[in-house]
């Protein structure tokens, strides 16, 4: 053989090994997701999803919206009195409902048939403006339902964004939920905080103080964008239910009764008429212990939720 | 769900075709990004090299033309019309020059086709810069216009330009429109040069021998591109973030001495290693698929004289002044006097080429001074026959003496600025104080200099109010210097790797084993290097 074909060679199977090498590390499965947005959450959820629609593509009930989402309505419990592992939890940190509707818009495109429920937990910090993420909602799109995810990573080579991903995704679950910032979602896709461990700030637990319910930091497109979602699904029979979280009673003291007239009455209005539903839940038996802080709920908290949420879901999930 | 065939083709598509359905998409097909490593370049040459195989030659070349095509579009859509149209008239004006000479229609022609291609680039790359000057004469006379600089248009519009006055000269005698246009598209060197000739390429692609699949012509390619990735990012990118910040800095007021000099030195090596780097790509690339295009450098610094520097700084671009600027000028012919006039001249409308600023245009009439200068001391030490005892010693000055001209005049050619660039020549000289980095204080300190002022390291703003120090890049700036002015250049490492009579030795093989493991550990590294888009500094020009 000439010289130059043996460099030739010798190049192309290094070159075959690395990508093979690559390839089996994204299989593996200790890859982070591909940097579709700003928000390492909304990645990382993502690629959970993509993986949970491949072991089940037909939830029944799916889950969408912020935090309160992920960490406060609990996908185990919900499973258990409902008797379905049906159930997908699309919510990511600090989602706001209008990409909240939009992952449940692209779901009820692609899902066949599409889920039942579409369930979104809100709280009053849900209605604010956030800070834009720069969704690549196209391939976010491919990262749920296409074959191969090896075009989104060349889409977004990030090496510095992937090398520390993959270095916090190390922190093992029991440790990693009992901080605010958890990834490690449960098999449903939501996040259980830890009820005996978790690491409190004051900071934070004290964070509904600062709460001043003022409507002139309320997105204006929030609530119409829920009317219309509800419109949507409706017509794909899919039934839409936004659901209020439980306070820690001191916020629920400080803020209660003015959420309720200048926000929650505002929802409850705004998804009558076009078949939403909406549910207000709070009440004395949610104590400081179901909470980390004003209004996200531990584990504990997100079992007494789910729990009460079961009853008025499991009509609809009865009905074909 | 997706169908699979459409997710099978997608990255190909994104690569080739998507430009042609979806304008603006914010995909980048530099040489150092994935879609272009992984993706393009495969596929690009597996079909040609498929097509030359099958012996489709002219099925072959429409390919390239495709995918040249694709590759400019996926800048933007919009200027792939203006490039078809541009080598299909200058084509077209080629064939009536032709057919004109050698009559006195055939010198009409060229100054029509040539002043319309001058007109387009006037448009594109000078219409603002002539309204802000009207403007600033006559304030608010005239309002800018929304114009987007098409990319590459100065290197399509001077290769064409080159190519009109060839068939006015006779030089340019072969017509093949599917060659001309694969002339003019070919993607290696469309964005920013080498400048070619009609006559050095024509040739090149008419012979059906090039179009075969050949290991030797792989691996040299592979090499130099190899060469070019590593210049890029690991030098030339590493080196910007000190040159950006401090001049940034120079436009908010004097730099300190340190920063000064270290911005001046980074700038310096990273538009070396970022322009020659991308050279080192086009013509590695170029080689893959059995095309030899001209070198660019030849270890610039290295150079004894301001005239030697424009023989190997840019030399295609310096070739194409010389034969369609100075010369048409009259050169050397008529005097002294008048070569100098001449000189300054074609160096005024170089540093006009290169941006519509003036601060471009006193680079080039600075760097006319210098060669001015440079040919009144030649013409001198001839006349009194002066000559040196001691070459090596000479030949060190001249060198740092070149060197620091060179790098003083980039200041103006990389400010935005006048002001920019005296800022940084003010900070050069020290009248803004020693601004030492920290990492000097405690030996500084140690020596108890009077009044010596030890500040901080070059911070910059971001666009959240955070300020980032950046430190001073000794590591990467060795490496450079070594690299330049202790080294062989690229071309001559593998010139002389490439004349070696290679046996088949066990010998041989090892090394040959190790060279494709070598090229194949760089662009792996190189994938691995490429986290954020980072253009060529070229393709401003």
């Amino acid at each position: 053989m000439h010289p130059y074909r043996i460099s030739l060679v010798a190049f192309m199977l290094a070159m075959a090994a690395f990508f093979v090498a690559f390839d089996l590390i994204i299989h593996s499965g200790r890859m982070p997701g591909p940097r579709l947005s700003d928000s390492v959450s909304f990645n990382q959820k993502a690629l959970w999803l993509r993986k949970a629609l491949q072991r089940n593509p037909a939830p029944e009930i799916l889950l969408i919206g912020s935090s309160m989402g992920v960490n406060n309505v609990n996908g185990e419990e919900l499973a258990r009195v409902l008797k379905t592992n049906a159930i997908l939890n699309a919510s990511s940190w600090g989602l706001e409902p209008a990409e909240s509707a939009r992952i449940a818009h692209v779901m009820v495109d692609h899902l066949n048939p599409p889920p039942k429920i579409i369930l979104m937990p809100v709280c009053i910090g849900d209605f604010k403006k956030h800070g834009p993420k720069e969704i690549d909602w196209l391939s976010f799109e491919r990262c749920l339902f296409s074959p191969f995810l090896f075009p989104l990573y060349l889409k977004y080579p990030d090496r510095n964004y992937y090398l520390t991903t993959l270095r916090e995704q190390n922190v093992p679950a029991e440790i990693n939920r009992s901080t605010y910032d958890s990834l490690h979602f449960d098999a449903f896709g939501g996040v259980p905080l830890s009820c005996t461990h978790f690491l409190y700030t004051t900071q934070r637990w004290e964070n509904y103080q600062k709460e001043t319910l003022d409507p002139a930091a309320w997105d204006p497109n929030a609530i119409p964008l829920l009317t219309a979602s509800a419109l949507s699904f409706r017509t794909n029979k899919v039934h839409f239910v936004v659901v209020a979280c439980p306070m820690r009673p001191a916020a629920e003291q400080a803020l209660g009764s003015r959420a309720d007239t200048d926000l929650w009455s505002k929802v409850q209005a705004a998804l009558a008429p076009v078949g939403g539903t909406f549910i207000h839940v709070s009440g004395p038996e949610y104590t400081d212990a179901d909470f980390v802080d004003g209004y996200h709920l531990n584990e504990c908290g997100s079992r007494k939720l789910a729990r009460q949420l079961a009853p008025q879901l499991k009509p609809w999930l009865e009905t074909e | 769900m997706y169908p699979h065939a459409r997710d099978c083709l997608w990255p190909f598509a994104q690569a080739t075709l998507t430009p042609w359905l979806a304008d603006g998409l914010p995909l980048a097909m530099l040489f150092t990004s994935y879609l272009f490593i992984c993706f393009f370049l495969p596929v690009t040459l597996a079909v040609f090299l498929f097509l030359g195989w099958m012996k489709r030659f002219e099925l072959a070349k429409l390919w390239l033309v495709f995918a040249s095509l694709s590759f400019y579009a996926h800048w933007n859509t919009r200027f792939v019309g203006l490039l078809i149209a541009s080598f299909t008239l200058n084509y077209a004006f080629g064939l009536l020059i032709a057919r004109a000479r050698p009559s006195r229609a055939a010198g009409y022609l060229l100054a029509a086709s040539v002043s319309l291609n001058l007109a387009c680039l006037a448009y594109f790359k000078y219409a603002n810069f002539f309204i802000e000057n009207i403007n600033a004469l006559s304030p608010g006379t005239l309002s800018t216009l929304q114009i987007t600089l098409p990319l590459g248009i100065s290197f399509y519009t001077f290769t064409q330009i080159a190519f009109l006055v060839d068939v006015f000269r006779g030089i340019a005698v072969e017509f093949n429109f599917k060659n001309y246009a694969l002339f003019v598209t070919y993607f290696p060197h469309l964005i920013a040069g080498p400048i070619l000739h009609h006559k050095q390429m024509m040739p090149q692609f008419a012979d059906h021998e090039r179009y075969r699949a050949r290991a030797d012509n792989l691996i040299i390619g592979l090499t130099y591109f190899c060469m070019g990735l590593v210049k890029k990012l690991f030098i030339a990118d590493q080196l910007s973030p000190y040159a950006s910040t401090a001049f940034a800095a120079s436009e908010h007021g004097p730099v300190p001495f340190m920063a000064a000099w270290g911005g001046a030195l980074a700038y310096t090596f990273q538009l070396y290693f970022d322009f020659s780097g991308y050279c080192d790509m086009a013509i590695g690339l170029s080689r893959m698929f059995g095309i030899q295009l001209p070198f660019n450098f030849n270890s610039p610094y290295q150079a004894t004289s301001i005239i030697d520097f424009w023989r190997r700084w840019h030399m295609t671009l310096s070739a194409f002044l010389r034969d369609y600027v100075y010369i048409p000028f009259g050169g050397n012919r008529k005097g002294k006097i008048r070569r100098h006039i001449n000189l300054l001249a074609t160096m005024f409308l170089g540093g006009l080429w290169h941006g519509a600023n003036w601060t471009f245009v006193l680079w080039g009439v600075l760097h006319g001074a210098l060669l001015v200068i440079n040919h009144v001391w030649n013409d001198f030490c001839d006349r009194i026959g002066l000559v040196f005892s001691n070459p090596r010693v000479v030949r060190f000055f001249s060198i740092a003496v070149t060197f620091l001209c060179v790098m003083v005049l980039w200041i103006f050619f990389r400010a935005t600025t006048f002001s920019s660039a005296e800022h940084m020549l003010v900070g050069m000289t020290g009248a803004t104080g020693l601004d030492l980095p920290h990492s000097f204080v405690p030996v500084l300190q140690s020596w108890h200099l009077p009044g010596a002022d030890f500040g901080h390291e070059l911070s910059v703003t971001d666009a959240n109010g955070h300020s980032h120090v950046v430190h001073f890049p000794w590591g990467i700036l060795a490496l450079a210097l070594v690299i330049t002015f202790a080294s062989r250049n690229s071309q001559e490492i593998i010139m002389r790797a490439e004349a070696i009579h290679w046996e088949t030795s066990p010998a041989a093989r090892l090394i040959h084993v190790a060279w494709g493991l070598a090229l194949a550990f760089t662009i792996c590294a190189s994938l691995l290097q490429v986290t954020q888009r980072s253009e060529f500094l070229y393709f401003q020009f």
